[in-house]
């Protein structure tokens, strides 16, 4: 239970002080948090006329927008762009758009335990075109029962998705460096990682002309999953605290210090310029690690790469191997959406119906449901080697503890890479560095918590 | 009357009297003078300020594949990068959503200041230091905190997703833009208004026949200054407007995005050197009105 | 119409009425605007910044003074206003002194001022995303610009967007700017009275001399207007410090190094990462105050250099 009645009673309060402050301005109505796991409601028809849609630019396109209007003559769609403030303004002036697109991975227990989010059990339910058994389990990040996430009722549905801790390297630099290519379907150690790097990395006079390591994000989701493979965790249950104390999760930070030391990468203290694409394509980073999705995008971009690029398993910190997505980016409804129903139809053309197919036979991510799989393209070697690692490592994803009701990612890591960045400057020991983090987290969260009323 | 057409007659032909003892005086030349040092410290400064672009320039003829490379210029000049940034997002739709905007905005905002700017600087009435406060306290508020309210407030009169918040706000006037003014117009000479009261005519009057012509250079300053914010303001445009009637700065800020969401910088810098023209050519020909003089000369 | 006579025969009182109403009838389209679009956001601010809102929620849950007693005694309040208060005691004279002086010399008729004068406001016009992407050319350790002509006399590549360099970087940033004012001071050169300017020189006055007894005065009213302006715009900083910081995948703002954490740097980051909108709504209003003191101190000192030939201030009959 993440919510009690006192809460309700407080923020009614404060609603009314608003309303009397700013008489006039109906929108500012105060309403509580719904209870956990929110109202069930029941699945509403879609209404003939517009479903209006936050997505990132670019996202949905207008090849995509026209498909999706030919199929469903009675809708159309009206696309606004990403941008927390308007967001925020339309939520809180009671008509948000229809639909979001967000990181299900990041905002399902953040929305949900707030009541911003539709309960979408019932229309999963009535759906004719999505089956209970074709839904992967991906899409249990969307779940949430009012205590963790993963299970409880559905909140959304992924687009597509990766393993994102999986990596990619350039087998021509390691053989020019005189090493053994490492196997791909056998996770590495990160550990054995950092060693390559230091032997992968080229310099001339001060300039680096090669990174033998991938760009390092100590991030709490990557934190996470690396502190997993040791067995530990570092959102502790209840979500309300943080712990990176523990040596589970103090290995990792060490490792993350160590490499940071090595300087055989990009870190917060060697800023990149871009993002490890551009640098891997340019010969500036012999490995990068991203999921899948990059299959897509390296075909396109920088096609001459497909014959020296090879995908491999998620490394392992410790023993037990598990391989989590950070993103799942998908789809949810908001409680005061207009036209839930046609949003729902969205959902179901975008996530699982003839919109998802196109975007899986490209390669561009993984697809939400498993009938979709065999479309994943298959035609080179190139593709046919990251399908094969792909598919080995389905077995491994996992939802990990990454998101709170009390902080999304982003406000935790606000704090985690200056943290993280302050230590690696002055030589901090990892366990001082647990300790600053711990404390800079607990009190992002606490704050979290003063904001729901608590 | 009579006063006033003096006024106004006076305005015109005097520009030409320093120019007459410019040219009459013997050591004296009416044509560019020569100032090797200014030009020189110019041309420094110019070329200081312009490298940048330079480097803009050659990221938008750079190909996808050479954006990280560590090189001056890219192996292989990819001229497709233009069309491709026209050709991304809906561009020419784009641009004229802006220059509309942008018109109306500083057309109104220019007028609107300057007669706000004119109270400020030569009428007295009960309330005006404190009114003056008030308005630099509303150039000192920061925008940031004041976005989720006036959404709250366009969307109760349904002003979303059209472009009415840019006729209000410009009618209302910019608070810099009436500061400048007052400033502009408590430096011109008290007789001036003398001359139109003797003549008996109303304030407004006054104003639009003798300080706004005389304000020339200041209100294409106030136009172009009004016309490069909404030009490029990009936060008003994502909160206000949809994205398929927003502005260009919104459609370059975030149309160069891949399916991934992953920035195209190649485009995005080609498509930027396009977006800065209108400003650069409205800068262009308002550099006509700063004539050495105009508005002195006018007041004599 | 009224004679001369007919306005001397009316009473103080009803001039005093008249002249006020005028005042009011000017100023209306501001005031009315003013009512209408700015008193409901800034009470909605003010209300916001007495809750712990988190700009999502419907519930705003009241906090009182809590967000002011925070503000007022976290150390992050003082450390980024100590570092805005250093940058604005740098850029703020050197961009006023320096577009005047360019807006002097473009008022020359200097060969190729047109071109001058549009390569100098150049700045002022590129789009944000579009800056951020040419910092990232120039400044960028291993493929930078500046790191590789540095390169080339053997100096080794410096990391000049992490530490204290930043801070350096983001001051090269700012001046780059420098050439918006010269509009505005252009505009205001030609109020100079060309007369005294001949006269000046045929009494063989100097430049520095004319500048200081005919141009100087004639400006002051635009220097003030200048100087309070840079002020509020480059305390209220902080598109370039998140320009210049390191980016994710998603081209996310990672974290902005400690040199540049300016106070708006900070307030963005309270709402934007932090999603704590009542508490970064209570930093602004602090600021603001913060920003009016600050202003009332130059329109104090300023006001008394600078020459009116109608005093806007001043009380009294006009005639």
């Amino acid at each position: 239970m993440t919510q009690d009645s006192g809460v309700t009673r407080r923020t009614l309060l404060t609603g009314a002080a608003g309303l009397a402050a700013f008489a006039g301005v109906a929108t500012l109505a105060g309403c509580s948090p719904t209870a956990a796991g929110g109202a069930v409601g029941t699945a509403k028809k879609a209404k003939a006329g517009t479903v209006t849609i936050m997505a990132s630019p670019g996202e949905i396109t207008a090849k995509q927008q026209a498909d999706f209007e030919a199929s469903h003559p009675h809708l159309k769609l009206s696309l606004i762009n990403t941008d927390p403030t308007r967001a925020n303004a339309m939520l809180a002036a009671g008509n948000p758009p229809d639909l979001f697109e967000n990181s299900g991975i990041d905002v399902t227990p953040y929305y949900a335990s707030r009541g911003i989010a539709t309960n979408l059990d019932p229309y999963f339910a009535q759906s004719t075109v999505i089956k209970e058994s074709d839904i992967l389990p991906i899409n249990d990040v969307w779940k949430w029962d009012g205590a963790t996430q993963g299970k409880g009722s559905r909140y959304g549905m992924t687009k597509d998705w990766s393993q994102d801790s999986m990596w990619w390297y350039d087998s021509q630099a390691w053989s020019e460096a005189g090493l053994t290519e490492p196997d791909p379907n056998k996770p590495i150690s990160y550990d054995e990682l950092l060693d390559a790097g230091r032997k992968l990395t080229k310099s001339s006079g001060g300039t680096t002309t090669q990174y033998g390591l991938f760009t390092l994000l100590p991030a709490m989701d990557i934190i996470e999953a690396m502190a997993a493979t040791n067995g530990g965790r570092v959102l502790q249950p209840g979500l309300a605290k943080v712990d990176f104390s523990s040596p589970e999760v103090t290995a990792v930070l060490k490792w993350f210090l160590d490499a940071t030391k090595a300087n055989v990468s990009y870190s917060p203290t060697n800023p990149s310029p871009d993002w490890d694409g551009p640098q891997y394509f340019a010969g500036k980073q012999a490995n990068v690690q991203l999921g899948y999705w990059f299959n897509g995008f390296l075909q396109q971009t920088a096609p001459k790469l497909q014959t020296t690029t090879k995908f491999a398993a998620a490394p392992m910190l410790g023993s037990k191997r598990v391989s989590p997505s950070f993103g799942a980016v998908g789809y949810w409804i908001p409680t005061k959406a207009a036209n839930p129903g046609g949003a729902f139809e969205f959902i179901e053309w975008y996530c699982a119906g003839a919109g998802a197919k196109v975007r899986a036979e490209s390669g561009s991510g993984l697809p939400s449901i498993k009938s979709y799989l065999p479309l994943l393209p298959n035609n080179t070697k190139f593709t046919e080697q990251s399908l094969a690692v792909q598919k080995a490592e389905l077995d491994f994803q996992q939802v990990l503890p990454l998101a709170s009701p009390y902080a999304l990612a982003s406000a935790m890591n606000a704090v985690v890479t200056p943290a993280f960045a302050a230590a690696a400057t002055a030589g901090d020991s990892a366990g001082k560095l647990a300790d600053a983090l711990t404390t800079a987290v607990n009190a992002v969260l606490a704050n979290g918590k003063v904001q729901l009323g608590k | 009357m009579s006063v006033l057409e003096k006024t106004d007659r006076s305005s015109a032909p005097k520009p030409a009297a320093p120019m007459d003892k410019v040219t009459s005086s013997p050591n004296r030349k009416n044509r560019p003078e020569r100032h090797p040092v200014k030009f020189t410290l110019l041309l420094v400064v110019s070329i200081a300020l312009f490298l940048p672009f330079v480097a803009l320039a050659i990221k938008g003829l750079t190909p996808a594949s050479e954006l990280g490379a560590n090189s001056w210029f890219p192996t292989d000049w990819r001229w497709q990068n233009i069309p491709d940034a026209f050709n991304q997002i809906p561009y020419f739709k784009f641009a004229a959503i802006s220059t509309f905007i942008a018109v109306v905005y500083s057309l109104l905002t220019t007028l609107s200041s300057a007669l706000v700017g004119y109270g400020f600087a030569r009428l007295k009435g009960p309330g005006k230091r404190a009114l003056f406060a008030v308005l630099i306290g509303m150039m000192i508020v920061p925008q940031i905190v004041t976005l989720i309210p006036t959404y709250l407030l366009f969307s109760q009169f349904g002003l979303i997703g059209t472009y009415w918040p840019w006729v209000l706000w410009g009618t209302a006037g910019a608070p810099y833009a009436i500061f400048l003014y007052r400033q502009f117009y408590a430096s011109f000479p008290k007789e001036l208004e003398e001359a139109a009261r003797l003549d008996g005519a109303g304030r407004l009057r006054t104003f639009i026949s003798i300080f706004v012509p005389l304000s020339r250079p200041l209100m294409v300053t106030a136009f172009v200054i009004s016309f490069n914010a909404t030009w490029g303001d990009y936060v008003a445009p994502t909160l206000f407007l949809n994205a398929d009637n927003t502005t260009l700065a919104v459609g370059i800020a975030t149309g160069y995005d891949n399916a991934h969401g992953i920035l195209l910088p190649q485009l995005l810098a080609a498509g930027s050197f396009i977006y800065i023209l209108p400003v650069v050519i409205l800068f262009l020909f308002a550099q006509r009105s700063y004539v050495r003089g105009f508005v002195s000369s006018g007041i004599k | 119409m009224t004679t001369l006579t007919g306005i001397r025969r009316r009473s103080i009182r009803g001039a005093r009425r008249r002249d006020g109403l005028a005042f009011y009838g000017f100023i209306s389209p501001w005031l009315l605007g003013t009512a209408v679009l700015t008193v409901f956001p800034l009470g909605y601010a003010l209300y916001v910044s007495f809750t712990a809102w988190d700009g999502i929620s419907p519930f705003k849950p009241w906090v009182g003074l809590a967000n002011y007693a925070e503000v007022l005694s976290s150390p992050d309040t003082w450390s980024a206003l100590s570092k805005t208060l250093l940058l604005v005691a740098i850029v703020v004279p050197a961009t006023i002194l320096g577009s005047l002086v360019l807006a002097i010399w473009l008022n020359e008729k200097v060969k190729g001022r047109i071109v001058f004068r549009t390569i100098i406001f150049l700045p002022a016009i590129v789009p944000a995303v579009a800056a951020a992407l040419i910092w990232k050319v120039i400044f960028d350790k291993d493929s930078g610009s500046v790191n590789r002509v540095l390169g080339t006399f053997g100096i080794h590549p410096v990391s000049w967007v992490t530490g204290n360099n930043a801070f350096i970087t983001l001051l090269v940033v700012m001046l780059w700017g420098i050439g918006a004012g010269i509009i505005i001071y252009l505009a205001a050169l030609q109020t100079v009275d060309a007369e005294q300017l001949e006269a000046a020189k045929m009494d063989g006055a100097g430049a520095l001399a004319t500048f200081r007894h005919v141009t100087l005065p004639a400006i002051s009213p635009i220097l003030l207007f200048q100087t309070v302006l840079t002020l509020i715009t480059t305390l209220q900083v902080f598109i370039p410090a998140l320009l210049l910081a390191p980016v994710g995948v998603t081209q996310t703002v990672a974290s902005v190094p400690v040199a540049n954490r300016l106070y708006m740097v900070d307030v963005w980051s309270q709402f934007f990462q932090y999603s704590r909108y009542g508490y970064g709504s209570a930093m602004i209003i602090v600021f603001v105050v913060v920003i009016l003191i600050l202003t009332a101190i130059v329109f104090r000192i300023g006001g008394r250099s600078v020459y009116y030939a109608v005093d806007p201030d001043q009380k009294g009959d006009v005639k």
